[in-house]
């Protein structure tokens, strides 16, 4: 399936630009173009191409390349359903704002300013994203190392002094900052204009995690905010440069942890894609059922704390009494309950257990029920739709111009679902509908999701019709090169044991390439950005977060609102900070 | 003499109602945590003494013995000065809350109420409105964000209730034709007041859920978006008086003071009037009722934005507690 | 008449009586960080219900007791973990649940701080990634006899780890099912 810009509109590009170099490929089609006829180039796309619909903006380190940098934008065309990569060398370390044309690129060039120094001229307010001001450093750079620059001494206040610590305890440790350089953070990002600043976080127990919201308010009313992000950046990024590809699979869970699986599928599909490996259909159809579970499992979390946020506290404990069921049904296939790691490159880590199939079709059975529970105690009740009714309405041209995807993006009425725009896994050999939105406020993000459940309630009782047919079948194709054995083959041929300590140690050895694939995130399209230089690792892994870009229109839909509408509308975009902080 | 058998029969008195009225309600947080703990398919407390009853102690110990910390920024007198306010009127409510009729044991004479004024009712409102400054108080003592806006919030939805909640037991008022709680109850041994004043009733469950914040009118603490309100900077037992006071204290008085408007107060139900139970287990029976409806509502419903309270308090709630007095008027009128 | 090493039966009880009191009433400040967090409302949802500890979580670092340290710190939120456990009022303990918190777990990275305890100290370790809400309730009752176990004047003595099985020191006796 062609997802990619075509051949004509690519001639068309070429006809309009002088000096454009086009790489063409399966996976990622890419524009090259000069720093100057970048703006001119972008607006052509957006306006006469149709490639509207803003995705994602990184750079890449090259550090013998003169410029250094290289910008990547990654467009989408919602009418013909084709992606395009523009690809841009950072001249004298900067590039053009194109917030202006897209206001989604705000953060994103934020964040490629913290991460890589690369500065955007007519950006309004150039500061750190996820780190603190006053950090020396730009993390991504390839000549940064993984563990920091160790040199605060910050000893354990646990250890006795007679203790011996453990023989790699190091007592110097990366720069902690004070409370003045996050002073200085706050700072830097708004400046009070009206009665007072209110801080709303970072450890908060509305914000949903670690997330620092500033709004300068006027009595009630929020006359503007800001986000300040970065208390969970973890630099999983960096650390994707530093593992091989299986290894880096657990850390997929741990980014967006409430759906870890639907992660892990998304990043084993682009690898997958990149390392030219089918997994076998049954894998397939598993990979599906999971990635639904972990939907419901996903939505049943939002659904309890949206509601705890807005004062229903028994909701929430209803919802986690299901999510209970559901986390016992992975952790019988899987083995563990939330982190579970269960998807690999080229299939799936286990077979279903017995009686799997079972546990799951009983759950499909007992769950409309609860689900109808839920609806009785919410949906009309005139409380609930007094705070969401009309509350944070998002409009068409904002999702495209913010680069919202998921829930939020087709609450606005646009039918953007990675499920059909470009099908991975069994998801096109199953049947389900995309419910949409009429307005795009808050309830109907909330009905949304609650249809969506229902939806992948239908998608699972299809897998398991499937896979009551496939027992026994091979649920990971081992047969391909980059592909890890599975532990019986390991013990009983010195083939697979010598292949799995090559892959173990050396990673999956690929030619170059690049590879742009995504997959329908519970909070929005989660893409993978891989950029294979041909080592057993990636030079470049770029993580698109939804949560990320979803979250960037909340200080426009709070404006002029009051602050208890902030609970409301930051739980129906529902972000998770492992994602967004990564 | 006799001056001073009344000083001494008062203060034990006092003593009793003040020390039954704090076991009470330590007790009722652990009814409170039980009965949540039902709605919400849990055990509730269960392993702190025989079936968690000993839940109350451990808590009131540990809050108790707490370091009492004070924020150097806050205004030490207010911010001491509005526990107290917060906590004083709601006891002192109890001085003119009747729990039963007069009864002897053994020759003596035994009110089961401290006094009995007959502007009973309006001492109740008045000192209900008290409480409303110890929350502003440690708002603005508390020297911080969160407890300033949250202590505004509940100024705003208290102004807009106690208006409303003066209106509505304007109707029981009427019919009894007394400022008395007891010769409120006395005036209703025929029918109960909930017959005609069924609006102000209606209108008093609200105002009772706003006066004791519980949602849908929580908006003063709502956890989500101000931490924990007004209280947000209080430590130990300064912190311990706010919820004892407002949560259990304030809603079980004002539970007793529905039941003595509108359901007859230590009389018994209707037809039941034969049972040998004693007038005031029927009055805590129906205390008790209202209590966990009040239980109930809390942990069903979400919350209101606190303009949509005052909205609702200004046109909705106190247009029907004048419609009430406007009913209570023609059935005097008819039936006298 | 002095009393030697304070342990006059009198004050020795009103001791216990406040240990008591102390370890049954456990408040944590809500406070989660990461993946951690999401087994920490499973601990405190319908199946596991801390409240049946006396355990709820309070909004305030004011009004808690004990500081759940559920997540990665990272070292941007380090300051701002640090002035939440200052702002507790004694006494305090602090639970360190999970690997990232406890040594920087899979992150060894620019970003993370490695171990919660290099900022505050830790009373318990609860180990996992992220641990089950039976290991968090297993590190509550810990912190529980840790408490006890102070009160008395008696010194805690950390559990003794149990030999396992490797490949270079295989257990000697047979276990009763043969392996």
């Amino acid at each position: 399936m062609q997802i990619w810009i075509s051949s004509e509109e690519l001639e068309s590009v070429k006809n309009q630009f002088e000096g454009i170099n086009v790489e063409e490929g399966e996976n990622f089609t890419s524009l090259t173009v000069d720093k100057n006829s970048l703006l001119n180039l972008l607006v052509y796309l957006k306006n006469s191409l149709g490639y509207k619909h803003f995705i994602d903006l990184f750079c890449i380190d090259y550090p013998l390349h003169k410029p250094r940098f290289q910008g990547i934008y990654i467009l989408f065309n919602p009418e013909k359903n084709r992606r395009v990569a523009v690809k841009c060398w950072a001249e004298e370390d900067s590039l053009p704002s194109v917030v202006h044309i897209w206001k989604g690129a705000k953060w994103a060039e934020r964040e490629a300013w913290d991460m890589f120094g690369v500065s955007f001229d007519g950006h309004e307010n150039l500061v750190r994203m996820f780190l603190w001001e006053g950090y020396k450093y730009h993390p991504l750079r390839k000549d940064f190392p993984l563990k920091g620059i160790e040199d605060t001494y910050l000893p354990s206040l646990n250890l006795r002094p007679d203790e011996i610590p453990a023989h790699n305890y190091n007592p110097y440790h990366t720069k902690v900052p004070t409370l003045e350089d996050i002073e200085r953070t706050q700072k830097s990002r708004m400046e009070k204009k009206n009665q007072i600043v209110l801080n709303w976080g970072p450890l908060h127990p509305g914000t949903h995690g670690t997330i620092w919201f500033l709004f300068d308010m006027e009595g009630e009313y929020v006359k503007n905010c800001d986000i300040i992000l970065g208390q969970l950046h973890r630099g999983v990024e960096k650390i994707a440069e530093n593992l091989t590809y299986t290894q880096f699979i657990p850390y997929t869970d741990r980014m967006d942890y409430i759906s870890a699986l639907c992660s892990q599928v998304a990043y084993v599909n682009a690898v997958e894609k990149l390392l030219g490996i089918d997994p076998p259909e049954k894998a397939k159809y598993i990979r599906t059922m999971m990635c639904e579970l972990q939907r419901i499992n996903s939505h049943l979390l939002w659904l309890g704390t949206f509601a705890l946020d807005l004062g229903a506290l028994t909701i929430f404990l209803y919802a986690f009494r299901e999510r209970e069921k559901i986390m016992d049904i992975i952790e019988g296939i899987a083995g563990i309950r939330l982190n579970s790691s269960y998807i690999r490159i080229g299939g799936v880590a286990k077979d279903l257990p017995d009686g799997a199939l079972d546990v799951i079709s009983h759950f499909i059975k007992d769950f409309p029920e609860k689900l109808e529970e839920y609806e009785t105690i919410l949906t009309k009740n005139r409380v609930w739709l007094k705070r969401n009714v009309d509350v944070g309405i998002i409009k068409k041209d904002d999702v495209y111009s913010y680069g919202l995807t998921g829930v939020v993006a087709r609450s606005a009425g646009i039918p953007y679902d990675i499920r059909m725009v470009q099908p991975t896994d069994a998801y096109d050999k199953v049947d389900f509908e995309i419910p949409l939105g009429k307005v795009g406020d808050c309830y109907d993000r909330y009905l949304l999701r609650m249809e969506e459940m229902r939806q992948s309630l239908s998608i699972i009782a299809q897998c398991v019709e499937k896979l009551k047919n496939m027992e026994g079948k091979e649920y990971i194709a081992t047969d391909y090169s980059n592909v890890l054995p599975t532990l019986e083959e390991v013990f009983n041929s010195i083939e697979s044991m010598v292949k799995d300590f090559t892959l173990r140690v050396y990673g999956e050895k690929t030619t170059d390439g690049e590879v742009y694939l995504s997959g329908e995130n519970p909070r929005g399209e989660l893409g993978f950005y891989i950029n294979s230089k041909g080592e057993g690792r990636p030079y470049r892994m770029r993580i698109r977060s939804g949560a990320f870009y979803n979250l960037q229109i909340f200080p426009e839909l709070i404006k002029g609102r009051t602050i208890a509408d902030a609970v409301a509308i930051l739980g129906s975009l529902d972000p998770v900070v492992g994602e967004t902080d990564r | 003499m006799e001056l001073l058998g009344t000083v001494v029969v008062l203060t034990i008195k006092s003593l009793i109602f003040i020390l039954v009225m704090f076991l009470g309600a330590a007790y009722l947080t652990l009814l409170e945590r039980k009965f949540a703990g039902h709605v919400q398919q849990r055990p509730g407390p269960l392993h702190v003494g025989p079936h968690g009853l000993l839940q109350p102690i451990a808590d009131a110990l540990k809050v108790l013995t707490k370091e009492d910390l004070v924020p150097d920024s806050v205004d030490k007198f207010l911010f001491y000065l509005a526990s107290l306010m917060a906590f004083v009127p709601a006891i002192m409510i109890l001085a003119v809350v009747p729990f039963g009729d007069p009864f002897t044991v053994f020759g003596v004479e035994i009110k089961p109420y401290i006094t009995d004024l007959n502007i009973g009712v309006l001492l109740a409102l008045a000192f209900g409105s008290i409480s409303l400054y110890g929350v502003i108080f440690a708002g603005w003592a508390s020297n911080s964000k969160y407890p300033m806006i949250g202590s505004l919030r509940k100024a705003a939805v208290l102004i807009g209730y106690e208006v409303a909640l003066g209106f509505a037991m304007v109707g029981p008022i009427m019919m009894a034709g007394s400022f008395s709680l007891r010769e409120i109850v006395e005036a209703q041994q025929n029918i109960w007041f909930i017959i005609p004043n069924i609006l102000a009733f209606v209108v008093i469950i609200f105002c009772i859920l706003a006066e004791t914040g519980r949602t849908p009118f929580d908006v003063q603490e709502a956890e989500a978006e101000l931490v924990g309100g007004y209280i947000t900077e209080y430590t130990g037992m300064k912190f311990g008086l706010f919820p004892l006071a407002e949560w259990y204290i304030a809603t079980f008085v004002l539970s007793a003071i529905t039941v003595i408007l509108f359901f007859g107060g230590w009389n018994p139900l209707p037809l039941m009037g034969w049972l040998p139970i004693p007038a005031i287990v029927w009055f805590f029976v129906k205390v008790f009722l209202l209590f966990m409806f009040f239980l109930w509502v809390h942990w069903t419903l979400p919350r209101y934005r606190v303009d949509q309270i005052t909205e609702l308090a200004w046109k909705v709630m106190l247009p029907l507690a004048l419609a009430n007095i406007l009913v209570v008027a023609i059935w005097i009128m008819i039936f006298g | 008449m002095a009393v030697k090493h304070n342990n006059g039966i009198i004050l020795t009880t009103v001791e216990e009586v406040l240990s008591w009191g102390r370890r049954n009433s456990l408040w944590p400040a809500s406070v989660g960080l990461a993946c951690c967090a999401i087994e920490m409302m499973h601990t405190a949802a319908s199946r596991f219900d801390t409240d049946r500890l006396g355990i709820i979580f309070r909004g305030s670092p004011r009004q808690s007791d004990v500081l759940i340290v559920a997540g990665t710190v990272v070292n941007k939120v380090a300051p701002m973990l640090k002035l939440i456990y200052d702002q507790m009022p004694d006494p305090k303990w602090v639970i360190s649940m999970g690997g990232c918190s406890s040594a920087g777990g899979p992150f060894p990275t620019y970003a993370t701080l490695q171990g919660v305890d290099r900022i505050i100290p830790v009373d318990v370790y609860v180990p996992g990634c992220p641990p089950t809400p039976q290991a968090l309730l297993w590190g509550i009752m810990e912190l529980q006899k840790k408490i006890k176990a102070k009160k008395e004047g008696k010194v805690w003595e950390e559990i003794p780890v149990k030999e396992v099985p490797t490949a270079s020191q295989p257990i000697k006796e047979k276990s009763p099912l043969g392996f």
